[in-house]
């Protein structure tokens, strides 16, 4: 069963006082995310289901964090609580955000764009901004991938999505167990269900400046068909440097992309804002 | 200067007077125990040229219910029984009191930075590891990012291969920039104090940490040794001058001292690594204002030129000189080469001589 299972339109509609719904935009594996007008403003609000997944779970303090966040790479939250359910209060969770104009990157590489050295190294320096704003606020993404990047072409501007399933590290600086995120966009760490720390992201992000630059994920064999042949192979930590697949990336670009996508966290950057000005 | 620590640490562990001997020729750190700290007016002669002053709060002492004397921090209520670590730092209350002790005592001491509350941890997987961890990061949160140097004590065992990944991506994951760390041995103190792997693992240690932007003040005692063969530039650590670059045999509960080197002694110079360093003219050595033995037999009768063991300096001369060093581990094997080629042949030297072909084996 679906992690959504029995939402649709109509719920959201009678569920969600104070806004006007306007129908389904996309829908994913941790919740389905809707079209709406709240405040004069057109929103994105995605309804999570907690009995189906801890990443609906909020705290207080993640709560908080969340809606401390205010980064122009960075989707704003605008409201989130629970729909309006008698039958099950508390049990859908909704988070209305700020709808950012332009298409995800892989709806954009989907139409056979290829990014350009001045585009990867742009989207590259502003997602690792937006991930150094959610680390400040004490928070992990756990989801970065093309589809969580929205970027528009005429401003140049790239937004990260989905912080719904963020997790606030509270003292420790870390998450451990099955964590959520998506096949194929979850670092070494995050696969063998070690402790999980910010440096998850930043391998993401690796990944996905990689797949940018090449058109391909650096650890894909494309004669490989099964899913855990992509899973071992980044366990193995073993892949083509990216200034080899794509000569055109200047050395310093294509070392902090090598760099983070390395195996152990500690032979990464440490921090985003260190991602922002290796791309300088 | 590397990073934000003089390249040189000195550890004045629980050495009363040491201060009053230390006449360093470039400006030093200071770490100090909380259980004897010395005064202000020590610190304050311009003859010790200290530099970052550091307060080792020895929390670890916490989990030990015979160091009760010595704890600093007694006055707290659970310090009144041998200590879970990972509760203390889980608890808000019991956290916030700790390091409210803590800061306190280092502040009111006069320390540049507070050094966290920290346990022993047999490896990264002990829950005493996180505990310091915790300890840091809320200190830091109280007191400022700037203000802390955290602190994390282990077994040489995690350095051993198993968990160097788990220890190194421990101690990469938070904000801070700089680590006080300490490294104990468990090992039979007759055993050799660095084997190989504890030697590569420190060395990756101190290269991953200097890669990540991290000042390490290494504080260990009875690893001295470990940890100068692993020296590199950029790394300060500390020292103790009541600590041993060799392990020594524990005495038996009968046998009574016969001077030389026994545990009483306060200090005694490491012949094993420093003997070129000895002095024919040892007025004139002791002149220039450094170290006298302080050895059961060199108390009694004085030293004697030209003997080994008795007049080579202070670990403060092994640490500048091999701060110095462009490369660091081939400036210690040479000193040990110089060392081996003056000693004798005979028994008396023999024990010394083991010792020096074990350091040169593990030298590049």
């Amino acid at each position: 069963m679906g992690i959504t299972a029995g939402v649709d339109t109509a719920m959201v509609r009678a569920g969600l006082s104070g806004y006007s719904v306007d129908g389904e935009l996309d829908r994913g594996g941790y919740g389905i995310t809707f079209s709406a007008t709240g405040a004069g403003r057109r929103l994105a609000v995605k309804i999570l289901d907690t009995q189906s997944h801890e990443a609906a779970v909020r705290t207080p303090l993640e709560i908080d964090a969340l809606r401390s966040i205010d980064h122009e790479n960075v989707v704003r939250i605008v409201d989130e609580g629970f729909l309006d359910t008698p039958a099950e209060p508390e049990r859908y969770r909704y988070i209305a955000c700020e709808f950012v104009e332009g298409s995800n990157l892989s709806d954009i590489a989907g139409t056979g764009h290829r990014f350009s050295v001045d585009e990867v190294i742009t989207i590259g320096r502003q997602i690792a901004a937006g991930l150094e704003a959610i680390h400040q606020a004490k928070l992990i993404h756990r989801d970065v991938k093309p589809k969580n990047v929205m970027f528009h072409g005429a401003t140049g501007r790239a937004v990260l999505l989905d912080v719904g399933i963020a997790k606030h590290l509270e003292v420790t600086p870390v998450t451990v167990g099955a964590a959520p995120g998506t096949f194929g966009w979850k670092a070494p760490e995050h696969l063998r269900g070690e402790a999980v720390d910010r440096r998850a992201d930043l391998y993401a992000l690796g990944l996905l400046l990689y797949w940018l630059s090449v058109g391909a994920h650096p650890f894909q064999d494309k004669a490989a068909t099964h899913r855990g042949d992509l899973e071992a192979a980044m366990l193995a930590g073993q892949f083509e440097p990216v200034g080899l697949a794509e000569p055109a990336l200047p050395d310093h670009v294509a070392d902090t992309i090598d760099q983070m996508i390395a195996l152990q966290p500690y032979d990464r950057p440490r921090r985003a804002r260190d991602i922002v000005e290796a791309l300088s | 200067m590397a990073g934000r620590f003089p390249t040189l640490m000195v550890n004045v562990g629980h050495v009363h007077n040491y201060l009053d001997e230390i006449r360093p020729t470039e400006e030093i750190g200071i770490v100090a125990s909380a259980a004897y700290p010395p005064s202000a007016g020590a610190l304050s002669d311009p003859g010790l040229r200290a530099g970052v002053r550091l307060l080792d709060p020895i929390t670890y002492q916490l989990q030990l219910p015979t160091a009760l004397q010595t704890n600093p921090f007694r006055r707290l209520p659970y310090a009144a029984a041998e200590v879970n670590p990972a509760a203390v730092a889980q608890d808000p209350t019991e956290r916030s009191n700790l390091i409210a002790e803590v800061a306190a005592q280092s502040q009111a001491w006069g320390a540049d930075l507070v050094v966290t509350p920290y346990f022993h941890a047999v490896d990264p997987d002990d829950p005493a590891f996180e505990a310091s961890i915790l300890m840091a990061t809320a200190s830091a949160d109280t007191l400022g990012i700037d203000s802390v140097i955290p602190a994390i004590f282990v077994e040489q065992n995690a350095l051993m291969p198993q968990h160097r990944d788990d220890l190194l991506n421990r101690l990469t994951r938070t904000d801070f920039e700089s680590l006080y760390i300490l490294v104990g041995v468990d090992a039979p103190s007759t055993a050799p104090i660095a084997n190989d792997q504890a030697l590569s693992g420190i060395r990756l240690v101190v290269e991953v940490l200097a890669r990540n932007g991290i000042d390490v003040v290494w504080g260990a005692t009875d690893t001295t040794g470990l940890l100068a063969a692993a020296w590199a530039p950029g790394t300060s650590f500390a020292l103790g001058p009541d600590t041993y670059l060799r392990r020594r045999r524990q005495p038996t509960p009968s046998a009574r001292p016969r001077g030389g080197f026994t545990p009483a002694t306060r200090r005694i110079f490491s012949r094993d690594l420093l003997s070129e360093l000895k002095v024919d003219d040892f007025e004139a050595w002791r002149a220039s204002g450094r170290l006298a033995c302080g050895c059961a037999a060199c108390v009694r009768r004085g030293p004697v030129a030209g003997r080994l063991g008795h007049y080579v300096n202070s670990h403060l001369d092994l640490a500048s000189r091999l701060g110095r060093a462009t490369d660091p581990p081939r400036e210690l094997a040479s000193m040990v080469e110089l060392a081996l080629a003056g000693i004798s042949a005979g028994p008396s030297d023999a024990d010394a001589r083991r010792h020096l072909a074990h350091w040169r084996a593990q030298l590049p």
